[in-house]
């Protein structure tokens, strides 16, 4: 009898010695981690370093990766094996689902693997119920700009109907554009610049205008999950796609302009 | 949506004997709130259902958080020894957090329907629960929700173990 009482009390403790007790999936408790900064340092520090021996490099960018960890997973260990070909990796949002505390961090915890410095901006599932401040203590500002080596980076949030009212910043777009003295210059951000059913005719005119009148090379953005190339303007436009069609986007900068290739894994 | 909830339970609590209330269940965790207060009934031998409110206090980065639970105990197997009796069970509970913000996010400028998210979560899990002559009880158990129970339904890199969710309890019999 005793024996089967000692049993059932250690199964308590067996069945529950994994988990932790959470009071809710919507409550926020997450370290600040403030990935951006820490990375960009790392990567501009590397740009100082090497400008002087090229001005050559490849980076991956990568999209969408929701809840597909698995799909993540592959590309992380494709970018960490060939590290010595990439500098960076850039990741163009939607790294949450529902923009719960719990999303965030399996996909930290997964990113954390990654052998590069990876750089962020936000997409519209990352802003939802509390998104938008989780995402901030996890990877920091999602609208900034940087220069590395001949090219200049401009990642912004365009994710208008998620942000409030003054989003997309196109008055701060146009200024880093008119800033820009390097030969190259990508824009990089969640939504498609033409996406029809979240700007007007009149908006997307406008930023085209402007992405032709200061020379952008590429646009690259996130949120339509299939991977794709086309033109946005005069600018190279490509759409990353999301970790579940397996497939990694490279970008190469030369001397003699830039280049991209979709690596299937 | 909270006057559908509030007429619920106080329909529950004041219409036909047969569904009065005859338990009193307190809870710390669980996904349903720091602290939840709830009432339940033994419907069956085998079945119980109880209403529970949950609250989560205010912290530096967001409001206090309400949850409002249907939960839903099916006995599995139980044991009596001496005057405990110790009961293995599973159950299903749906949990609501009011709010817009839980629905599609603050700023609800998005068209209707455009994320298909509900305020309206599941939760799965699997206790323990020992009672001392029928009365007084404490319970304790091991939940997942439905988001991760669906990541870990489509993801192999996804360990069910890192999404589990404890609760402890205690529950007075009237």
């Amino acid at each position: 009898m005793i024996y089967r009482l000692i049993v059932l009390i250690l199964s308590y403790f067996l069945f529950n010695s994994c988990g932790e007790f959470r009071y809710s999936p919507y409550e926020l408790v997450i370290d600040n981690t403030n990935y951006n900064a820490k990375n960009l340092n790392l990567i501009l520090q590397k740009s100082v370093r090497e400008s002087a021996k090229t001005d050559i490099f490849k980076i991956v960018v990568l999209s969408d990766t929701h809840d597909y960890y698995d799909g993540l997973e592959k590309q992380i260990s494709y970018i960490n094996k060939h590290r010595t070909e990439y500098d960076f990796v850039i990741i163009t949002g939607d790294m949450s689902n529902v923009g719960l505390v719990e999303e965030f961090e399996a996909t930290k915890k997964r990113l954390k693997k990654l052998t590069l410095p990876f750089i962020t901006t936000v997409g519209n599932h990352d802003l939802l119920i509390d998104g938008r401040k989780i995402y901030k203590r996890v990877f920091g500002e999602d609208t900034y700009a940087f220069e590395y080596k001949n090219t200049k980076f401009i990642l912004y949030n365009n994710n208008n109907w998620e942000s409030p009212s003054n989003i997309p910043n196109i008055p701060w777009l146009e200024d880093q554009l008119i800033k820009n003295t390097n030969p190259n210059l990508i824009v990089l951000s969640h939504v498609a610049p033409n996406d029809k059913d979240r700007y007007s005719n009149d908006e997307i005119e406008y930023l085209k205008s402007i992405i032709n009148f200061y020379n952008v090379n590429y646009y690259i953005n996130g949120h339509n999950h299939n991977p794709g190339a086309s033109t946005f303007g005069n600018a190279v436009q490509l759409t990353a796609g999301a970790s579940s069609k397996e497939v990694i986007l490279e970008v190469k900068v030369t001397n003699f302009g830039i280049e991209h290739a979709f690596i299937n894994l | 949506m909270r006057l559908l909830i509030y007429s619920a339970l106080a329909s529950f609590l004041f219409t036909f004997k047969a569904f009065a209330y005859e338990q009193l269940v307190l809870q710390y965790a669980g996904d349903i709130g720091k602290y939840s207060l709830g009432y339940g009934k033994d419907l069956t031998d085998y079945y119980r259902i109880s209403f529970h409110y949950g609250y989560v206090p205010a912290n530096e980065l967001q409001n206090k958080i309400e949850t409002y639970t249907i939960k839903n105990n099916f006995s599995l197997w139980s044991y009596d020894y001496q005057q405990y009796q110790y009961t293995f069970y599973t159950g299903a509970a749906l949990f609501h957090v009011p709010g817009n913000k839980y629905k599609t996010h603050e700023y609800s400028s998005t068209p209707d329907n455009y994320y298909r998210q509900s305020s309206i979560r599941g939760l799965v899990y699997i206790g323990h629960e020992m009672a001392y002559n029928k009365t007084n009880s404490i319970y304790l158990e091991s939940g997942i929700n439905d988001v991760w129970l669906i990541n870990a339904a489509n993801n192999d890199s996804v360990d069910i173990q890192d999404h589990v969710s404890l609760a402890l309890g205690y529950n007075y019999r009237f």
